[in-house]
């Protein structure tokens, strides 16, 4: 029952925002909102603390003395996830209290963002396929949402654009669970497992169907637009976990978890993920606007987690889900940061910006902080999953796939390095001279996502031991289990 | 009644192409695709049934009216006034008999469920209970995402 307080609680909350909307226009759903994000980050912490650390946890709920068929399972992975879902949720919604001010009804805004992390918690919990198309969905929905939120052509036409594509990718996911609902009888995902189902055609439509949710390139196409047209904290909660969760995320669990992990699953894993790092980042280069950068720059970051989670080795994934977590956090932060600065220079063209980091000494530092992780500066949270991710490519001896790793992380340092030049440092714009720092909780959640990149990074050890171990184990048993049935079965 | 179940879902789907109104056009198909889930069920495909329900009478609606909104095809579109008589004639009369034929349906043995017999609601209320509550996230996001819409295009001037 505990477990379904993840989905339970942000519904209920977002169901009542209406009405408190009515009461206070922003204070009540301020308060309410980000009461219930802190009260999941609390409760995913808790559970980490009581959690064995083995094994998991499946709960049919009661209802009139019926049971219901609520099957929430928690393993290493989801519990992960869970902590990176409310630790970005929290950031976000402690920045919007006063970022989204200026765009209209507040208890609108949390209403779709309470639905979007309920439906990224129940994508995490669920233990059926169908189930997590459905939430999938919704997630999906409730992103168009804020794309949308804009009120602008160009939101509009981002959020079409997003919406459409997303459909594309659904249908794929859709046509996949079929072709394994027709041959198996289940949408189970143990179920599946158990039966030994493989099919070539469902891995393809699943492939592209994930590929298409987090952007890996050639599927890219909708991220650039939707993140530069919606309010700044949907690219900091899509590309900071939505991304992760609706496609890095299921893409594991089916991979791993569901259908035989086998080579060529691999291999293909490998190709989108090094073709994502360099297109990613070669993109990234010519961007003026900050949110364009970003979204680009996200591109070639979730290429490397892909690169690592689909070498299939302890070392590979191990890597890729702390580059998952670390993007999380400095992508989210580098996107908050993007919206503070527009927030307070009414722009995030970096060509109309300069010197702003005089009277932006906060935010500036917080840049400074996110793009040092988002390239691999020791000692901060992204040089050590990179670090990874480069040692696994190096122990299956794929030389050249670690050395552009390395060139495209130092790439990455050049333009991220580059921006905060040109926003932040040298002398104040014309125009720009009156320009304050943001207030009080925008503030107050970059420097702390600046703080746990800090802490990440120091304290790297402890993190892999309590967070990414178990996590990573339930991928490796996965293909452990894959192997043990291809041996057996000849 | 499973003659009348069968033309209710060709005659929708018809609807569905011919209608101007995009609005109508999708009550249409969702209407078709309840029809459709209704026959599955009774041909012992209660999942079949169950998907069908959720995934085009739930889903791909709230996507098609959101997108109907965003690109603000919902302002009047001149329909002739035959096939929209024709319209609501048939869609009240249909919409009695998905009632009767939900209420009537008869139990069908779940062979996920170790051959237990089972109407279709407890198939979604029990079977799929997850699903529903993912439904019930999927017209929460709808809803909210459709009042956000009307408001930043009134906050514009639009």
């Amino acid at each position: 029952m505990f477990l379904f307080i993840f989905v339970a609680l942000p519904l209920i909350t977002a169901s009542f925002m209406l009405i408190a909307g009515r009461f206070s226009r922003k204070l009540l759903p301020d308060f309410l909102a980000n009461l219930c994000f802190f009260l999941l980050l609390c409760a995913s912490i808790a559970i980490s603390r009581l959690w064995p650390g083995a094994g998991q946890y499946s709960h049919v709920l009661k209802w009139f003395n019926t049971n219901l068929n609520i099957a929430v399972v928690l393993d290493g992975l989801s519990l992960l996830m869970i902590f990176t879902v409310s630790l970005v949720a929290l950031s976000t919604g402690l920045f919007s209290i006063n970022y989204m001010n200026r765009y209209g009804s507040k208890s609108l805004f949390y209403a779709i963002l309470l639905v979007l992390v309920a439906s990224m918690n129940a994508i995490v919990l669920t233990a059926d396929l169908f189930t997590m198309y459905i939430f999938i969905e919704s997630a999906g929905i409730a992103s168009y949402g804020l794309v949308s939120l804009g009120g602008t052509k160009y939101s509009t036409e981002g959020a079409f654009k997003y919406l459409v594509l997303s459909a594309i990718a659904s249908s794929f996911i859709l046509l996949g669970i079929a072709g394994v609902f027709v041959s198996t009888g289940t949408t189970g995902i143990k179920e599946i497992a158990g039966s030994g189902f493989f099919s070539k055609f469902s891995v393809i439509l699943f492939l592209g169907g994930f590929s298409l949710k987090c952007a890996l390139v050639p599927f890219h196409a909708w991220m650039p637009d939707a993140y530069t047209a919606a309010p700044a904290v949907l690219p900091a909660i899509s590309s900071g976990v939505f991304v992760k969760v609706a496609g890095i995320y299921a893409m594991a669990r089916v991979f791993f978890n569901m259908l035989p992990f086998n080579a060529e699953v691999s291999s293909v894993m490998v190709y989108l993920g090094i073709i994502s790092i360099i297109a990613g980042a070669f993109l990234a280069l010519g961007q003026a606007r900050l949110r364009r950068m970003l979204a680009y720059s996200s591109i070639s970051q979730v290429g490397y987690i892909i690169l690592g989670i689909g070498l299939g080795t302890p070392l590979g994934i191990i890597g890729g889900l702390l580059h998952l977590f670390n993007h999380s956090v400095f992508k989210a932060l580098l996107f908050l940061n993007a919206g503070a600065v527009e927030y307070a220079a009414g722009t995030d063209d970096s060509l109309k910006l300069g010197g702003l980091g005089k009277n932006m000494p906060f935010t500036s530092t917080a840049n400074i902080v996110g793009l040092l992780s988002a390239a691999g500066v020791p000692p901060l949270n992204g040089f050590w999953s990179k670090l990874i991710i480069v040692i696994a490519l190096l122990q299956v001896k794929m030389f050249l796939y670690a050395f552009v790793a390395i060139f495209i992380s130092v790439l990455t340092l050049w333009y991220l390095l580059l921006i905060q030049r040109r926003v932040f440092f040298g002398k104040v714009r014309e125009g720009l001279q009156n320009t304050r720092e943001v207030p009080f909780w925008m503030n107050f959640s970059m420097v702390g996502l600046g703080l746990v990149c800090v802490w990440a990074g120091v304290s790297f050890a402890p993190v892999i031991l309590k967070w990414i171990l178990p996590a990573a184990n339930v991928l490796i048993e996965g293909i452990r289990t894959s192997l043990s049935n291809f041996v057996i079965g000849g | 009644m499973d003659v009348i179940l069968l033309a209710g879902v060709i005659i929708f789907a018809a609807f569905a192409v011919l209608l101007k109104d995009m609005l109508k056009a999708v009550i249409s198909l969702m209407i078709s695709s309840i029809m459709l889930g209704i026959v599955f069920f009774k041909l012992h495909a209660p999942y079949a049934g169950v998907f069908e329900i959720s995934v085009v009478a739930g889903l791909i609606m709230v996507l098609f009216i959101m997108t109907i909104s965003l690109i603000g095809s919902d302002a009047d579109v001149k329909e002739p006034a035959v096939p929209v008589a024709v319209f609501i004639v048939l869609f009240l009369i249909f919409s009695v008999v998905i009632m009767l034929r939900i209420f009537c349906l008869p139990q069908v043995s779940h062979q996920l469920m170790s051959g237990e017999q089972m109407r279709i609601g407890e198939v979604l209320w029990i079977c799929r209970t997850f699903d529903m509550v993912g439904q019930i996230s999927v017209i929460f996001a709808g809803v909210f995402v459709l009042l956000a819409v009307v408001s930043a295009r009134r906050r514009n001037g639009k």
